[in-house]
């Protein structure tokens, strides 16, 4: 499947100027910092950097250079044309590599006793230290302000325990534990989902529909229902992967989670995309039970907010905002001289 | 009659093995490893070549380029076929590329093995459009296997080996869809050497990294500014950039009137007709680069050529002519350059020497042996000079593999090794009267204000009795002749008893000291110190 155009992907858009932005204002206002520390996984044309360097969350240093922006991208081929958009002006170098593979890495014999500057003739055991090395760059960046985990694959195109996306997102919250608190933003595509996904979302839900009464009437007062196949698919699947992924993760690490917004958005073929924006803060001792139901049941009642693909492209502010920011990396280029 | 014994005739072929070896690594850089891949750009009608190195981590390599692309049958034919170095770029009468009409630089199709330098395996992919005009792309895997190419004191000691097929590498690819967007060639890598990332890496310091500006014309002013006297200084990132620059086909940097000749340093008179020559064939150079339209991007840094003369202002800049049109050897040969001289010593010392730029592209940096002239290479004044050779045709045969030197004995790189010595004479001619009266012009000043310095000094000491004069007395004369009456002083000029000018001089003053002492002390204590104190001054000042 080709890839959209970013720049004038308004429906995209719409999530980054009424989900992350306001989100990420609050928390940089609530945390006392002048700027966040920001990991990305931007699609070549990077418009959430520079929308954060736009209006004032990220800033450059004397040389011209963004610093505190960490970039991963997993397909190298994609590589040059994020250098060619955003390099300069990121002051470190860009993560290649499939993000699951790096966070989830493990030592083996070889790697274990081997200096990562070592050669071997062997491609694998290269590729293996080659991961390591990887690995361990990326862990020196943690802890970030912002996490922004949208990586090509989905979290739910295989059941979570065999799903190394999974993994590497509760690796993500041990990996954050030298901070209180953090932003993490979840985008799974709503396509290709598994059924053994499928299957353990509805029985997480229908755990906590009998489990929890507030979570009972929260339903039935928002969806008049308590039947997984009666809700609508969108508020189904934002309860679902709340649960099941976001909270699931966050608490077997000892996060406590509260949702700042979760929304479904189209692409131009009309699939749907899902994006959460959670505030996760480090629990003192186990995750609190009551601040976990309190997020299920305010998700039942407010989330997700639905932009479609048509009306987005049609609204006015989504539209000046992201031509504003691409006007702003185009004049950013040219002032670094590329 | 002789007996006959055996005999035998045939041609000469080269070993697998020793082309093998090859794929080990020819370049003598980094920067002449990537070289190679801006040229295939170049000879692609690219207008843009990006490489980036995934600073300040450089664990990843990539060299985009918007040219025609390489055709499938291209690349099977290096890969496949005919092997690598099987280069069709110049068959037929082409010596131009199509769209551009630029010259086409490779001959035998090994640039590709030129990132094998830097990295053990990479990835191409080419967007391409082929004979029919049809839109056609493909990504191959490219693994170098080292562990197959046999060391070759191994193959020397080893007969068996030098019969042997060599695999220097495994290939495999596959058709994709063509992308307008990425329509031309591309070569990437995260299968990089250890040996390229750390001395990368390690060049690469967090002051550095503080300091590196993206922005050329700041970026080379740390070069020129910061850097004492070499571009070494600068470690072998900035150093690979810096090489980058002057060895492929850019245009220099900034306005004709101020690259690569700052004339506004130059005296009106010494623009003479040599130099408005040399000047009027660097602006057709500039303009057909411009023409040819081609940038490369080093991760985000549009280079340049950055060159400046003078390097510091009143150095008296002077600019030659070079120029060569004959058969040599049965083969034309072309070229055309300036020399330019100044009477400080070039800096960076890079920029020290001759360059010569083939078909555009530089061959090797400046070659401060002035392709080995004898005659002044230990002295200083070597190191005034600095020039660039354009050859337009020929030489060709003279280039070495790695299109970063020649082969000395070639007959056309012994005919521009004459005619640039021929220059050099010249050159270095003027540079040394230059020299000389500058010094001459330096030295009467000098002597003007010591002569000044030592009347006040003996006008002093004598309580103004004596009034101090230099005349020539002849060399039989007194060194020093006193007349009391007239209260007059001589030094006698001519005098050298010693044959050496500043020995003489102090000698001079010497007795100069004497006569005054004792012509104005009354005892042998107040001599004496009269004496010490005027030695004190006169040293003072000789010194």
């Amino acid at each position: 499947m080709s890839e959209p155009d970013w720049d004038t992907y308004y429906c995209k858009h719409c999530v980054r100027l009424y989900g992350w932005l306001p989100a990420s204002k609050e928390y940089l206002k609530r945390a006392r910092k002048a700027n966040i520390k920001y990991f990305t996984l931007p699609a070549t044309n990077a418009i959430d950097i520079f929308m954060f360097e736009l209006e004032g969350l990220l800033a450059r240093d004397k040389s011209g250079k963004l610093p505190n922006v960490v970039i991963c991208e997993e397909i190298p081929d994609k590589v040059p044309e994020i250098f060619d958009i955003v390099r300069p002006p990121t002051k470190e170098a860009i993560i290649i590599g499939k993000l699951q593979e790096i966070l989830t890495f493990e030592d083996d014999a070889y790697t274990k006793i081997t200096p990562l500057n070592a050669y071997s003739k062997d491609r694998k055991k290269r590729a293996r230290l080659r991961l390591k090395r990887t690995f361990e760059r990326l862990r020196l960046f943690f802890p970030f302000d912002i996490i922004n985990f949208d990586p090509c694959d989905s979290l739910l195109s295989e059941d979570i325990e065999e799903n190394k996306l999974y993994l590497a997102l509760e690796k993500v919250f041990e990996l954050q534990k030298l901070t209180a608190d953090f932003l993490l933003f979840v985008t799974i595509p709503m396509i290709d989902v598994a059924d053994s996904s499928i299957n353990r979302l509805r029985s997480d839900f229908e755990d906590n529909v009998y489990k929890y009464p507030k979570i009972n009437e929260a339903l039935l007062s928002s969806t008049k229902t308590i039947d997984y196949d009666g809700i609508d698919e969108n508020k189904r699947m934002a309860l679902g992967v709340a649960k099941s992924i976001v909270l699931r993760a966050a608490r077997r690490k000892g996060w406590n989670c509260e949702h700042k917004g979760i929304y479904v958005y189209e692409n131009e073929h009309g699939h749907r995309i899902l994006n959460s924006v959670t505030l996760c803060t480090q629990a003192s001792g186990e995750p609190s039970e009551s601040s976990y139901v309190e997020d299920l049941v305010r998700i039942i009642l407010d989330m997700p907010k639905y932009y479609s693909f048509s009306e987005s492209s049609s609204n006015g502010q989504v539209k000046d905002h992201l031509n504003e920011i691409v006007g702003f990396r185009e004049q950013s280029r040219q002032n670094t001289g590329t | 009659m002789n007996t006959t014994r055996e005999r035998g005739n045939g041609s000469i072929r080269v070993a697998d093995v020793t082309i093998a070896q090859l794929s080990h690594g020819l370049y003598r850089s980094t920067a002449t490893a990537f070289k190679e891949l801006v040229n295939n750009a170049y000879d692609a009608d690219a207008t843009v070549v990006r490489i980036d190195t995934n600073y300040p981590e450089f664990d990843f390599i990539s060299c985009v380029d918007n040219g025609s692309g390489m055709p499938l049958k291209e690349f099977l034919r290096h890969f496949r076929d005919e092997g690598i170095g099987s280069c069709i770029k110049r068959k037929g009468a082409k010596d131009t590329t199509a769209v551009y009409n630029r010259p086409i630089i490779g001959r035998l199709g090994i640039g590709m093995l030129a990132v094998g330098q830097l990295c053990h395996s990479f990835e191409i992919e080419s967007h391409y459009k082929d004979d029919d005009g049809v839109d056609k792309a493909f990504h191959a895997n490219i693994v170098l296997l080292e562990d197959t190419i046999p060391d070759i004191e191994h193959v020397i000691r080893n007969e068996e080996l030098e019969k042997r097929q060599i695999d220097v590498g495994l290939w495999a690819y596959e058709e994709i869809l063509y992308d307008e967007s990425k329509k031309g060639f591309r070569v990437y890598s995260s299968d990089v050497r250890n040996t390229y990332l750390d001395e990368m890496k390690n060049s690469v310091d967090e002051k550095t990294q503080e300091m590196l500006s993206f922005n050329l014309p700041t970026l080379h002013s740390e070069f020129y500014d910061q850097v004492g006297k070499s571009i070494r200084e600068c470690k072998p990132y900035l150093e690979t950039i810096w090489e980058l620059c002057i060895l492929c086909p850019l245009p220099y940097y900034g306005e004709i009137h101020e690259y690569p000749m700052k004339l506004s340093l130059f005296k009106e008179e010494d623009i003479t007709d040599e130099a408005e020559q040399a000047l009027t064939m660097i602006r057709d150079r500039q303009s057909s680069l411009g023409n040819w339209d081609f940038c490369v991007v080093f991760d985000g840094i549009d280079l340049r050529r950055y060159i400046q003369f003078p390097t510091k202002p009143q150095a008296n800049p002077r600019l030659f002519y070079i120029s060569f049109d004959d058969v040599v050897a049965d083969e034309p040969l072309r070229f055309s350059g300036y020399i330019f001289g100044q009477t400080q010593a070039v800096t960076p010392l890079e920029l020290n020497g001759v360059q010569i730029r083939l078909r555009a592209v530089g061959i090797g940096g400046y070659d401060s042996t002035f392709l080995k002239y004898y005659r002044q290479i230990e002295t200083i004044r070597s190191r005034w000079v600095s020039g660039e050779i354009f050859v337009d045709y020929g030489l060709e045969r003279a280039l070495n593999i790695d299109r970063d030197s020649f082969n000395e004995h070639d007959e056309h790189f012994k005919r521009l090794q004459l005619e640039l010595h021929k220059k050099l004479d010249t050159v270095f001619n003027k540079l040394d009267s230059i020299a000389r009266a500058q010094q001459e012009e330096k030295r009467n000043v000098k002597d003007e204000s010591l002569k000044g310095s030592m009347q006040g000094i003996v006008a002093k000491q004598s309580q103004g009795k004596f009034k101090l004069l230099q005349h020539d007395l002849g060399s039989s004369g007194p060194v020093v002749s006193v007349d009391e009456r007239k209260g007059e002083i001589v030094l006698n000029t001519a005098s050298r008893p010693l044959r050496k000018k500043k020995a003489d001089m102090i000698l001079r003053h010497v007795i100069l000291a004497y006569h005054i002492s004792g012509k104005m002390a009354k005892t042998e204590e107040e001599q004496y110190d009269i004496f010490y104190r005027l030695i004190k001054d006169i040293l003072r000042e000789l010194a």
